[in-house]
Formats: structure tokens, C-alpha cells, sequence
């Protein structure tokens, strides 16, 4: 009743539909707190002192967008975010990986066995988490065709691509040059927090991202339909760097927790997949 | 079981832990430290002690009001809440919430200043018995504007999870500072000083530090404001007559007390403030000394920060007692008549 037909809000990934997401949400926080990014704002201040979405989390993508590590969908106490597509989606993809046995067929040795099991485990906790990430479902990013530089200067910018979690995926490029936002995109924020277009006054980043449910903005390139992908496309060497696209250069560190070894691997945690990744083909290396 | 006087006068330090814990924890989350702590999530509207979700029970009424059903870690968090309170009383108020411990920090300090116990200083508001009707009035109406409006608006009142809320805003908005990035884009944007969310170019950290001041304050101003009206009013003057989310907690206690009293002395697993007649001497020594004796003067009567009449057969009030002890902390001081067994 007090929710608005339109959501102007872009909330945490998995969340349910914004007037069911009003509904459920009880304000605890808990998002919040367990973003280890500081991404999740919940909305509070003077000007939200009588506002229908007042202590609701929030995210920001131009100060911090959504870098979909999906620690926040499983602390939900009330179901405002949902686990169970996330979790629907890790075990698809987790099953498809483990089917794939070619490389464990072809060793001979039990010790080329083991090396090759724990690499199957590696791609199939790596798809799992690719999974996760891919029900995020919080918005969708447009391009700004008269801000994008692409489209308006000829300067080949690929910043929003390269940086996309999703990368060949929510973010493809059209004719291969262009990058095109796609129907698959989840709408984390990353290319918004990325892109070298300076937003200021009533100007626009060139690519923002808009909450699920909401029409698309007008000035903006249409978005492609999803690419059809080979089940074991995400879990390529390139894909292995998305996820943590500005490590190093502010505050992951800072936030980034001891990813031990209680972690359960289903908690999809893009960083333990990479650990994952970094030790196995180290050793393989030596080896 | 009798709970020793010693352990009741740990109560302001419970208070102050807890409320140190709720304070610290988006820190201890931001930086991943104590390991142990970090399944600890959540506020007074529902948190996660490591697997064990503990909740407001209010919480999951109000959702299922506004019209779906939730999870059951809220369900389960509330029904472990009333069944604490089912077998404790209303423990979470006086040894928990940290909005009570402000107002009884304030008369306390009131006490100081106008170099008074807050005992001889609160205004005899009256009628506490029948406090609870005006709570069980504002919860009605506050479910009936949830249903309505389909939004839970009752935890938009709520005292304690309000301050307890207050730490993970910091957090977002100082963590979002120290990483260096979105200094101002966080602080201008997080604060809604521009609705848009867009950085303006050129804000200062001085532009940050007022957005996060105003965040956090625009959370405080409920409870601020009801600590000002208490600082006149009375101690726990909201805890009595408005607070809606210890209504459901009030009748756990309630009737956790009224079945242990029913089912007899094997059964009387409920434990509540008890009051031995034979034991209870004040009208006696007042007698004795030749003064006239006013139950409303005794000890026990003064020091409660609700106001309540401990002196019952079955001790005071079930709904409105809070379990905190403090009358059997004074009593134990005279004929130790009233014990939390």
C-alpha cells in the first residue's frame, strides 16, 4: 500500500520483488553487517525521517556497488532476500561440473585421479559461485548513448566490460568492439562504479544501473538478449579474475575476511575459488 | 531455584556488555576479528547467535500481517524469545534492551545532579497496572497501520533495535571513509543530503562527516526524544505504557507464570520476583519506631523503576515486572522477603 508501483531502490542480491521486499524486511541489519564490502546502506537520514523504505538497506553503486560475494541472501532471517533460487542454481551448476569426468577418466595414475578431483572440485565450486552471482536479480544496467564514449567521442572504452563479474555474459561486445549490456546482466553496479564517465549534477554515469522492475530510462542503447554459453564458459582462466575487480586499490583488503577452511564451499565465496584455483595450478605448476 | 542477590547486582554490567557487544560488532564484522565472533550478526530486531536466530516476536507477526509468511529463522528467533520470557519474565528488558539502560543511566544522572535518588524523584505516575492496555492500544493500531500499508511500522518504533541499528550505519559510512573510496560519494549519497545519489564534485570529508552525523542522528532522534520526555515523566515511562514490542514478551511472562503457579510447587519451573509475607518487616520496625508506614514508602516500592507494588502474594505484577531485580536487591538490605526464585 505504501510501497511505490515503480522501485527506485536498488537493493542487496536475491531480493524479493520491492513490494514483497517491503513486506519481509524487518530492518535488522544483518545484510549490512555481513557485507564484507560496506556495500549495504541502510536508508536512514533526515530527509527519510517518514519515508515507506526508512532502515531498509540500500546499495549505492557509484560510491560502492555490489561486488557479489552473496553473503547477504543466507543471513536473512524474514526471506526479504531468498536463498533458494541462489542455491537451486549452485547445485545445477555444481552437478553439471561433477558429470563432466573426462579428465578424471583419462588419468591413469591414482595421483593424476586426485589431482584431477580436486580441480573438477575447484571448476564446479568456481561454476557454483558464477551460479550465485548469476541469480543475483537486483537491476539491470543501461548505456547512455549520448554520455557513453563509444558512442560519442570514438574512444574505444571497454572499462564497464572488463570490470563486469559477468564479463561475455551481462556484458558483451557488439560487433566485437562495443560493449552492449545483455539481458543477464544482475545489476550489481560494478560497470557504474567503474565507469571513467564523470557523473556530476543532473548528468548520468554513461552505464547505471536501475532496480529490477523499473522501465527502462530513456537516452538508453537497448539491452541484447543473453548470450548462449557453453555450461563450462564461466569457469575459463579469464573469468577467474572477475569478481574482485578492484582488489588492492581500496578497501577490499581492508574488508576482506579470513576465508578459512569453515567456509562452507557452497557459501560461494568468489575468493575461496580463487584460492582454490591459485594452489591447484601452483602445484600443478611444480608438478 | 533461588537466583543469589549477587548475581542481580551484576546487572548494570550485563546491560553495558551487551550493549558494548551490539556497539562493536559491525566493527568486529568490517574486520573479520574475533574469529569467534563472527557468526554473531543482527540487532534487536533479529539477530543470528551463531546457528540460534533470536528475534523480535513481533517481527514475524507484523510480516505475516502485511501479508506473506517468514522464514523460520524469524519465527524461530521469536519463539525462542517468548520462551525465554515463558520461563524468565520479561528478562530481555531489564537485563538487555539498551534503551532501558539509558533511561535508568538518565535518572540516574538526574538523581545526581539534583542530588536526589531518583527513587524520592520519580512523579508517582499512576494507574500501572493498567499501563499494559495503552501498549496493547498502540500495538493494535501500529498491526492495524502494518496490515494496511503492508510495511512492518511497528520497528520503526522500536526503542532498542533503533540503537542497536545505529553501529551498522557507522560502519557502512565510516568503512565506505577509511577505504578511501567514495569518501564523499558515500557520505553524500548514504546521507541523502542529495537524493540522487550522486557525488557532488568537490565534497569534503567535512561534507562526509555531516552526512554520517546525520544518518546516525536521524536513527537516534526516536529514542533521543523519548529519553527527553522520560527525563520529565518518569523512568521507564515508555517501557510501561507504549513499548509494543514487549507486549508479546509481557504475555509469555504472563502466562508462563500463571501455568507454573497452576501446576503446583513440583512444576514451578518459572522463575519470578516472590514475596514471603511472614518474612516482610518494614510495617513491623516502622510500627516499632512509632512512625506510620505507607506501603508506597517501601523500600522495595522506591527503588522500582516501574513503579509496581512488589508487595503481592505471588510478587508483583507478571505483566508488568521486568525481572530485574532491584526490589530484592533493597529488600535483601531488610527482612528479605521478596527473592527471584
Amino acid at each position: 500500500m505504501f510501497a511505490p508501483d515503480t522501485p527506485s531502490i536498488l537493493r542487496p542480491p536475491c531480493a524479493a520483488p520491492e513490494k514483497e521486499f517491503l513486506a519481509r524486511c524487518i530492518h535488522c541489519g544483518q545484510c549490512a553487517q555481513v557485507c564484507p564490502h560496506g556495500s549495504i546502506v541502510m536508508r536512514s537520514g533526515f530527509e527519510h525521517l517518514v519515508d515507506y523504505a526508512r532502515h531498509t538497506p540500500e546499495i549505492f553503486p557509484e560510491s560502492k556497488p555490489c561486488y557479489l560475494c552473496m553473503k547477504c541472501p543466507p543471513v536473512c532471517p524474514s526471506g526479504a532476500l531468498t536463498t533458494d533460487i541462489m542455491d537451486l542454481a549452485q547445485r545445477a551448476a555444481m552437478a553439471e561440473i561433477m558429470q563432466d569426468e573426462e579428465g578424471r577418466a583419462s588419468s591413469k595414475s591414482n595421483e593424476d585421479k586426485a589431482k584431477a578431483d580436486r580441480v573438477l572440485m575447484a571448476k564446479a565450486t568456481a561454476a557454483a559461485n558464477i551460479a550465485a552471482m548469476s541469480e543475483a536479480n537486483m537491476g539491470q544496467a543501461y548505456i547512455l548513448q549520448d554520455r557513453c564514449h563509444n558512442h560519442t567521442g570514438g574512444i574505444m572504452c571497454w572499462t564497464c566490460y572488463d570490470r563486469c563479474p559477468l564479463r561475455g555474459k551481462a556484458i558483451v561486445l557488439a560487433g566485437g568492439f562495443t560493449p552492449a549490456v545483455t539481458e543477464a546482466c544482475v545489476g550489481c553496479g560494478i560497470c557504474e562504479y567503474v565507469c571513467p564517465v564523470m557523473a556530476s549534477g543532473a548528468l548520468e554515469k554513461a552505464i547505471f544501473v536501475v532496480p529490477k522492475g523499473a522501465p527502462q530510462p530513456s537516452g538508453t542503447i537497448d539491452t541484447l538478449p543473453p548470450p548462449v554459453l557453453k555450461p563450462t564458459t564461466p569457469v575459463s582462466p579469464n573469468v577467474s579474475e572477475m569478481g574482485r575487480p578492484d582488489h588492492g586499490v581500496h578497501g577490499a583488503s581492508l574488508y576482506a575476511r579470513d576465508y578459512d577452511s569453515n567456509d562452507d564451499i557452497m557459501v560461494n565465496s568468489i575468493e575461496n575459488s580463487m584460492q582454490e584455483f591459485h594452489s591447484i595450478s601452483s602445484t600443478m605448476q611444480k608438478a | 531455584m533461588k537466583i543469589p542477590v549477587s548475581i542481580l547486582r551484576l546487572r548494570p554490567l550485563v546491560q553495558f556488555a551487551i550493549f558494548g557487544i551490539m556497539c562493536a560488532l559491525p566493527w568486529i564484522h568490517a574486520y573479520g576479528w574475533p574469529s569467534f565472533m563472527q557468526g554473531v550478526t543482527g540487532t534487536f530486531y533479529a539477530m543470528h547467535l551463531g546457528p540460534i536466530p533470536f528475534a523480535d516476536p513481533l517481527g514475524a507477526v507484523q510480516v505475516l500481517l502485511a501479508g506473506e509468511f517468514a522464514a523460520w529463522p524469524l519465527w524461530l528467533g521469536g519463539l525462542l524469545a517468548l520462551a525465554l520470557a515463558f520461563v524468565f519474565g520479561r528478562v530481555f528488558c531489564a537485563w538487555v534492551c539498551p534503551y532501558g539502560m539509558l533511561s535508568e543511566w538518565l535518572w540516574t544522572l538526574r538523581g545526581i545532579i539534583i542530588k536526589k535518588p531518583a527513587s524520592e524523584t520519580v512523579p508517582r505516575y499512576s494507574d500501572v497496572k493498567r499501563a499494559w492496555l495503552w501498549r496493547l492500544v498502540l500495538t493494535v493500531l501500529g498491526l492495524a497501520i502494518t496490515g494496511f500499508g503492508a510495511i512492518p511500522v511497528l520497528n520503526s518504533i522500536s526503542a532498542p533495535a533503533l540503537i542497536s541499528l545505529v553501529p551498522s550505519m557507522a560502519t557502512t559510512t565510516t568503512g565506505a571513509a577509511i577505504s578511501g573510496a567514495g569518501i564523499t560519494a558515500s557520505g553524500v549519497a548514504g546521507s541523502g543530503l542529495t537524493s540522487s545519489g550522486i557525488a557532488a564534485a568537490g565534497a569534503t570529508s567535512v561534507t562526509w562527516a555531516v552526512g554520517a552525523a546525520s544518518i546516525i542522528m536521524a536513527t537516534l532522534a526516536f529514542p533521543i526524544l523519548l529519553l527527553f520526555i522520560e527525563a520529565i515523566i518518569g523512568r521507564r515511562f515508555w517501557c510501561a505504557y507504549a513499548c509494543p514490542q514487549s507486549l508479546l514478551l509481557m504475555a509469555a511472562s504472563w502466562v508462563g507464570a500463571k501455568l507454573s503457579s497452576k501446576l503446583g510447587a513440583k512444576l514451578d519451573w518459572a522463575i519470578r520476583v516472590r514475596w514471603d509475607t511472614k518474612a516482610c518487616n518494614c510495617a513491623v520496625t516502622a510500627r516499632k519506631n512509632g512512625e506510620s508506614f505507607i506501603p508506597a514508602t517501601a523500600p522495595c516500592v522506591q527503588v522500582c523503576s516501574l513503579n509496581l507494588q512488589p508487595r503481592h502474594k505471588d510478587g508483583p505484577d507478571f505483566a508488568q515486572c521486568i525481572q530485574c531485580g532491584d526490589c530484592v536487591k533493597a529488600c535483601a538490605k531488610h527482612g528479605k522477603a521478596l527473592v527471584l526464585k
